[in-house]
């Protein structure tokens, strides 16, 4: 029997609002009830709903809105589940629907008449008000969630305790944190657990901003007591802020465990997709084809002149201070210019206050060293020490003059970090960032002609003060002002024919950025970026000495003796203001990042002819005011596939050492370079991700030697010269689980020039068609590691000699040269392995002893092309042969 | 604990790797003569002004011998090569014909006349611009100052077999970019290149010198060692008046006796020159080289010489070992000083008895 009850008292349990729709459901219509007259009195208690579910308004009435009722006739069983459900009086058919589809979920204590659990049937109105949205305050906090996961097997962790300065939250089931309404800021956040040792970052919010963040933390491994704690790194795995569009980031953690590195984070830049080979011995770095000083390299927001020490064996920056690494190799924004190649940025780990740690390093290459910690709660400081010694380890291991065959190179770097953090949300960072090189070696012949010597020496000196406040609205604005020392030497002397460049020059930088979010669906980032070069040149010596790029000669021949000399001075100064919007649209799905960059500059020379007699030098000043916008798009097509594409314009002053009268052109201005770049990103599981970028640059008014026999006065540099590069790389990459990370990297880029006064494209000197490689890092846990790294690349062009001609008066054979770089030196493949064992010596103290043996197969592989005295035969030099590197480290 | 035995291994490896992983070996024996080839070719006089006569003069041997001089096709060289290409010629004068050629004609040794504009050409006088154009770049001098007419030989084998051989006449150009005062000390104080002449050749055992007289073989044993001693004038480090060389800043006003009719020394000369860093008139002294051949044996070193610092030894000296047959050996000396001066001579030696 089913009993109809009226429920007045309904409507307030089931009145509910939502933000942009208002359901009102009264009391429901025509209930029926027990007549009071009734005897005996019965004990009536009417059904109670206990879930309820939202109507939605039908989206086909939303063009338009109107409130509107429809009555339910809802039959409740013995369950409390709704039996029987039909409209009573209708709304209209999507109304009806909606309001049918809701009610099918109603779930209520049963009705009971005198204790009895009995089946009933009443009326319910449903009322559907769409209601015009309320103003949004502007939100002045900040929510903050984020999971937390096990860095190998990339399983939630429960029971972490996230704490951001001082509120806590723990983990659920699902490793999951939540902190609503922080103020914005930069704000310490501590992971701590029962199963590792607690750790930190620091996070800055914004105002009105979700922030999502995982993190990664190294429960501990096997082999460690329970209650013993490892240190280990905190891996951020997603940074929640528009990424460029072809940058590959290495963690710190990553990059130091890649066979052939020899444990330097920075080296693993060579690996990554886009990046040339270096051949043994160089430092450069040839990113999508373009000249090594076409790549500009930050540390933070302070440029420096070289990521490598000479030899390439190591970096410039410690690796315990760098959180990661960067590399863009084209199609980066507007914050960053002067540059027509790629950009490689180090990130710095912010100073936090955890305590005192350190370590000391050592291997046959170099010894090094690191500090951080604190004082107080404010002051908080780190250094680094590097000092190579290979040098000396050689005249221990051998009594050969190996350095008068390879140059030994020389080198010690130091970088000192000292911060005031006043507030939380305010910070002062003074800091060092010190290199030297030095590499000098002497062979002696008894033909006085024979007898040569050469040497370098570079340094670099960086003082850096950085401001960084975040604004109460959201806003952070950061300040970098930078003063910086360079200085390089380049001598040789091959008989009697000297050839020098020395180069001193006074860096005076700025970079000024805030960056905002003036609405919800905006992020913008405005700046200005200064630089200021002072510099001061001699030279003297043959024309063609060194080589530069496009210049027809064989390895190791001597120079020509036609030489000169010039003493000049230039000042290179551009200031350029930068904006950079990021829309993020269809619910963050999609990024579109424009930019633009205007940047008026000056380039003055203090000779714009060579030395006459006692005549006055006049100079020259050439100015100018590139325009360049830039645009980025990002689409997230799927939760796995992306898609993005870039464009971008870019300007690179002239070299200081081309705007010489004698050597160079004093009038040369700024060269220019197009990226488009496209390419496609696709997720294949959490841990394996596969990108695959295209890409084409094209470079003009780049400066290239004069081809007349009588050029122009003051023009033995023309500025005429074309590049171009293009090509695709693909990464396929695994992050690390529980015991493996690794990559497989190709790079297919063809890159050439036109010579002075050309139009006919010819490869470029630096080209390598194919690299590929494939490196990979496996735990064998008790602490025992391996890695291993196989390279292929293309080896260099070169240029064929068909014919010499004798040179009676040097007594020398002369080339005549064929197809310009229309030979290349055989491919070069080599495979690289490391092992490594750490031991627990204490609490927070470590011992890693590692081998890091490079061609492990001993592969003699091509690096230059010699020939003998009259170019009848032909060698090779070959690279290094099995190399191992023997290196411990203690981390405390 | 590190394991001082893979600590030990390592250095070592890397030792050996950096010593011997880059080592090629295709130097290859120049002094070897096993073809025809030219030696040297001399310019008389070694340094001579626009419009003056010079003679050239190919040391073109074989192995048994001289070479067919017949062979040799001679041609002036008239046009600068462009301002980074390599080789000491352009590339148009290392052809059979060419606009760039004034030919000379053939034989082991030809006269010409040096080009009444090769101060333009390839000295310190800006080529003429063109109308309404700016100044042209003058060519750079070598180390020692100077600047060179080229002379192009050619030995034709058919086509691209062609050998080429360039040598040069230094040219008396005067100094480019210099002050008046610059110029005149310039003008006092140089004295234009005298080929050097090779006094003798020695054999020395136990520390005696055995003189080797051209056209006459010296004996020598199968498989000996030996050392092979050249000299050369002894050239006085500071001009006197009388000692028959006008040295520097000696004239005729001066030194009427050693100037009217100036002789140089045929050793390693002093000379000034502008220095093009400290833009200033500096005094010099040519280096020496002396390159060894022979049509059999083998020397220890391909060359020897005297730099400049050593210049007051007027010798040079190398190792030779005999070839363990017997017979006839054929030797053939090349002195060059570094300011394109060239002498040579030619010498036998008897190996066995």
């Amino acid at each position: 029997m089913m009993l109809r009850i009226r429920i007045a008292a309904f409507a307030a349990a089931l009145l509910l609002t939502g933000a942009a729709q208002t359901f009102a459901q009264d009391a429901p219509a025509g209930a029926a009830g027990a007549s009071p007259s009734a005897a005996p009195q019965r004990v009536v208690i009417p059904p109670k709903l206990v879930h309820f579910e939202q109507a939605e308004y039908p989206e086909a009435e939303r063009a338009n809105p109107r409130d509107v009722s429809v009555v339910l006739t809802i039959g409740i069983g013995v369950d409390g589940k709704v039996i029987e459900l039909s409209v009573a009086q209708s709304g209209g058919a999507a109304f009806d629907a909606a309001a049918t589809e809701a009610a099918k979920k109603f779930e209520f204590e049963p009705a009971q008449v005198d204790g009895v659990k009995v089946a009933v049937r009443i009326q319910y109105r449903y009322e559907f008000t769409l209601a015009a949205p309320e103003p949004v305050p502007v939100k002045t906090t900040a929510d903050f969630d984020g999971v937390v996961r096990d860095r190998k097997t990339h399983g939630p962790l429960a029971g972490v305790t996230v704490d951001v300065d001082g509120v806590a939250s723990v983990t659920d089931s699902a490793g999951q944190f939540h902190f609503a309404d922080l103020p914005p800021g930069t704000h310490t956040v501590t992971l701590s657990g029962d199963n590792f040792t607690p750790t930190g970052t620091q996070e800055t919010l914004l105002a009105g901003q979700r922030y999502d963040a995982t993190y990664e933390v190294e429960t501990n491994p096997e082999g460690i007591a329970p209650g013993e704690q490892v240190d280990f790194e905190m891996v951020i795995v997603d940074v929640p802020l528009a990424k460029s569009m072809a940058a590959t980031t290495i963690s710190s953690e990553q990059g130091s465990r890649v066979a052939g590195t020899g444990g330097d984070v920075i080296k693993v830049v060579e690996n990554l997709p886009g990046v040339a080979r270096a051949s043994v011995g160089s430092s450069a770095l040839v990113v999508w084809g373009a000249a090594g000083e076409d790549t500009r390299v930050y540390v933070d927001d302070v440029h420096i002149p070289r990521l490598y020490h000479e030899g390439g064996f190591r970096s410039v920056i410690h690796s315990d201070l760098v959180k990661s690494v960067e590399l863009e190799p084209g199609g980066y924004g507007a914050p960053h210019g002067r540059g027509l190649g790629g950009l490689v940025t180090v990130g710095m780990k912010p100073l936090v206050n955890d305590g005192y740690h350190g370590s000391i390093a050592l291997d046959a290459i170099d010894a090094a060293a690191s500090v951080r910690g604190s004082v107080g709660d404010q002051f908080r400081f780190a250094g680094a020490v590097r000092r190579s010694h290979l040098d000396w380890v050689l005249k221990q291991a051998t009594s050969e003059d190996v350095g008068a065959i390879v140059p030994i190179p020389k080198y010690w770097d130091s970088q000192l970090r000292a911060a005031w953090v006043p507030h939380e949300d305010e910070s002062v960072e003074v800091g060092a960032l010190l290199s030297s090189d030095q590499i000098s070696r002497s062979v002696l012949a008894a033909d006085p002609n024979e007898t040569k010597s050469d040497g370098k020496d570079s340094t670099f000196d960086r003082f850096y003060l950085r401001y960084e406040k975040h604004m109460g609205d959201g806003g952070v604005v950061t300040a970098t002002p930078f003063i910086g020392f360079d200085h390089s030497r380049v001598s040789t002397l091959f008989g009697a024919v000297p050839a020098s460049l020395t180069n001193d020059a006074t860096l005076y930088g700025l970079r000024a950025v805030w960056s905002g979010k003036p609405d919800e669906h905006i992020g913008v980032s405005a700046g200005i970026d200064v630089e200021v070069q002072d510099s001061t040149l001699r030279r003297n010596g043959s024309i063609t000495t060194p080589p530069r790029e496009g210049d027809l000669h064989v390895f190791g021949a001597p120079p020509s003796d036609q030489v000169n000399a010039d003493k000049w001075n230039t000042t290179n100064a551009g200031l350029a203001p930068f904006v950079q919007a990021d829309f993020s649209l269809l619910d963050g799905k999609v990024h579109v990042i424009p930019g633009l960059r205007a940047e008026p500059s000056i380039v003055r020379a203090s000779r714009r002819v060579p030395a006459q007699a006692d005549i006055p030098a006049l100079g020259t000043m050439n100015e100018s005011t590139a325009i360049e916008p830039r645009l980025a798009a990002r689409w997230a097509i799927t939760e796995r596939i992306a898609v993005r594409a870039a464009f971008g314009i870019y300007h690179q002053p002239p070299l200081a050492e081309d705007l010489s009268a004698v050597f160079g052109n004093p009038r040369l201005g700024e060269s220019k370079a197009v990226h488009y770049l496209a390419g496609t990103t696709l997720k294949i599981t959490d841990a394996v991700s596969l990108e695959v970028t295209s890409f084409l640059s094209r470079q003009s008014q780049l400066a290239t030697r004069s081809p007349l026999p009588t050029p122009l006065e003051a023009q033995a540099l023309i500025q005429g010269g074309l590049g171009r590069a293009y090509g695709g790389q693909v990464l396929l990459r695994h992050d690390m689980t529980s015991h493996f990370f690794g990559w497989l990297s190709y790079s297919l880029v063809r890159s050439e020039r036109t010579d002075g006064g050309s139009n006919q494209f010819r490869v470029f000197d630096f080209d390598q068609t194919h690299v590929f490689t494939a490196l990979a890092s496996y735990d064998l846990g008790a602490g025992f590691e391996l890695g291993a790294r196989f390279r292929y690349s293309t080896g260099f062009p070169r240029t064929p000699v068909v014919q010499v001609v004798y040179d009676s008066r040097r007594d020398s054979y002369e080339p005549i040269f064929g197809a310009h770089n229309s030979i290349r030196i055989p491919a070069f493949y080599e495979f690289d392995a490391r092992a490594s064992k750490r031991w627990k010596l204490a609490k927070d103290s470590e011992l890693e002893l590692y081998l890091d043996v490079q061609n492990v197969t001993n592969h003699a592989n091509p690096e230059e092309i010699v020939y003998n005295y009259n170019f009848s035969k032909k060698s090779y030099i070959t690279g290094l042969p099995l190399l191992p590197v023997l290196g411990a480290k203690l981390t405390w | 604990m590190v394991n001082a035995r893979h600590v030990g291994f390592a250095l070592i490896a890397l030792a050996f790797a950096a010593a011997n992983g880059c080592k090629p070996d295709v130097a290859g024996r120049p002094s070897l003569v096993d073809s025809e080839r030219v030696l040297a070719v001399r310019s008389e006089p070694a340094e001579a002004k626009p419009g003056d006569a010079v003679q050239y003069t190919a040391l073109y041997v074989g192995p048994d011998g001289n070479a067919k001089a017949s062979d040799l096709d001679w041609s002036l060289c008239v046009g600068r090569k462009p301002l980074a290409a390599s080789g000491p010629v352009t590339e148009d004068c290392l052809r059979a014909t060419g606009k760039l050629l004034g030919p000379l004609g053939g034989g082991a040794s030809v006269k010409a006349a040096v080009p009444d504009d090769t101060c333009r050409l390839f000295g310190p006088t800006p080529p003429a611009p063109e109308e309404g154009q700016p100044a042209v770049r003058p060519a750079d001098p070598d180390t020692t100052g100077g600047y060179y007419q080229p002379v192009r030989l050619r030995i034709a084998r058919g086509g691209a077999d062609d050998e080429y051989i360039v040598g040069v006449t230094r040219i008396t150009c005067g100094l480019g970019g210099a002050t008046t005062e610059q110029a005149d000390a310039y003008a006092v104080g140089y004295r234009t290149n005298e080929n050097p002449v090779l006094d003798s050749l020695a054999l020395v055992r136990n520390g005696k010198e055995t003189n080797v007289v051209p056209g006459t073989a010296a004996k020598v044993a199968p498989s000996e060692h030996l050392t092979l001693r050249v000299h050369w004038a002894a050239c006085p480090t500071k001009s006197t008046c009388g000692d028959g060389l006008c040295g520097a800043g000696e004239t005729i006003v001066t030194c009427a006796d050693d100037c009217t009719m100036p002789v140089g020394c045929s050793g390693s000369e002093p000379y000034v020159y502008f220095d093009p860093v400290a833009r200033a008139v500096r005094p010099r002294r040519e280096s020496m080289r002396v390159s060894w051949f022979a049509n059999d044996g083998r020397f220890e070193q391909e060359r020897t010489g005297r730099g400049e610092k050593d210049a007051e030894n007027a010798f040079s000296e190398n190792r030779w070992t005999a070839p363990s047959k017997p017979g006839e050996v054929l030797l053939w000396v090349v002195l060059r000083d570094d300011r394109g001066g060239v002498g040579f001579a030619s010498y036998k030696l008897q190996v066995g008895i």
